[in-house]
């Protein structure tokens, strides 16, 4: 008997969806839009498995296919609102992209935060990177970049974070 | 063996946050009228969700378009000729269907406008006129039964 694609691909949600919805957030001003955004990309992805086997795709394949979806949103939001590219997220602590593990981990707080402060580029890598499982080949082929480019990528970016967790921490011995 | 950088293990302690149930069931939904589309091909063509009309209907009116302004410089003054002729059928009330056409009378651009999405659609305003020309079998009386109507055109923007 057949099986229902539609079951493969839910448990495939059911593993993947988080990783790809925390990658889907850089282009989403909330989580709501993250989700639009990866229903769009999985629709996608369905047409184009059909001439494959009706599967659910490879994780580099839909990286790279949230990317593309997000890049169109972004850029018509982008010029619709005549906005910075830079945005502010996660004001709001009912809707983060990133959950510490622990309650009262001051540091991976931290650590969240300088996550949605660094640029689109590093991010997406960081992202990939941790949260996604990928590596740097499969993320060089889902972003189009070359893997030294994604492990450099990668490197600055933990520089980067280690550098403004340092800072935040000072701050706050500083002031207590 | 290379010891972890500590960031990473600090980002190893934070975990991305699952989909809400509305996320979950909207994608789940989208899967199973996907999956019953794909078995049931013949169905695919007049019950396609409508997130698939989404992305597929402006594909159809940027086609639409594209016909519609080609016909356009060939009959610059006038309404323009019969967009579409479809052979005559039999109606069950003894009415043959001679002819149908839609007749473009005119089209406007009306630039571009937002849809509630926000993303950029040009819009063209189109007057559309439906003519359907019907011959009672008995009496041999030819009927013309027109139906204008205005559509708006809405395709996104996707070259600037």
């Amino acid at each position: 008997m057949a099986t229902n694609p539609a079951s493969a691909w839910k448990a495939w949600l059911a593993e993947n969806g988080p990783r790809l919805l925390v990658f889907a957030r850089g282009w989403g001003n909330c989580q709501h839009d993250a989700e639009d955004l990866l229903q769009e990309a999985i629709l996608r992805l369905w047409h184009y498995q059909e001439d494959k086997g009706g599967g659910p795709p490879d994780l580099p394949l839909v990286f790279s296919t949230i990317r593309f979806c997000g890049l169109n949103l972004h850029r018509s939001e982008t010029r619709r609102k005549k906005r910075e590219e830079a945005i502010v997220y996660l004001n709001d602590f009912q809707d983060v992209w990133l959950d510490p593990m622990l309650e009262e981990d001051e540091e991976a707080l931290l650590l969240r935060d300088a996550v949605e402060r660094l640029s689109p580029k590093l991010r997406e890598v960081v992202v990939i990177k941790t949260w996604g499982g990928l590596t740097f080949l499969q993320i060089s082929e889902a972003l189009a970049i070359s893997p030294n480019t994604a492990a450099s990528r990668y490197r600055y970016a933990l520089e980067q974070l280690a550098h403004e967790l340092r800072q935040l921490r000072e701050a706050r011995h500083a002031s207590a | 063996m290379q010891a972890p950088n500590p960031i990473e293990s600090a980002l190893a302690r934070l975990m991305p946050p699952a989909l809400s149930d509305v996320g979950q069931r909207s994608i789940e939904a989208m899967l199973d009228e996907l999956a019953a589309a794909t078995s049931k091909p013949s169905a695919a063509l007049t019950h396609r969700p409508w997130w698939d009309r989404r992305f597929t209907l402006p594909v159809g009116i940027a086609a639409a378009l594209a016909a519609l302004l080609a016909l356009v410089p060939r009959n610059p003054t006038g309404a323009l000729p019969l967009a579409t002729d479809r052979p005559a059928s039999e109606i069950a009330t003894g009415l043959v269907l001679v002819s149908e056409s839609d007749r473009i009378e005119a089209m406007s651009d009306e630039g571009w406008v937002a849809d509630p999405d926000g993303a950029a659609m040009q819009a063209v305003r189109v007057r559309v006129v439906e003519a359907n020309t019907l011959r009672d079998e008995e009496t041999g009386i030819v009927i013309q039964v027109s139906d204008p109507r205005e559509e708006m055109i809405l395709t996104p923007v996707t070259v600037f």
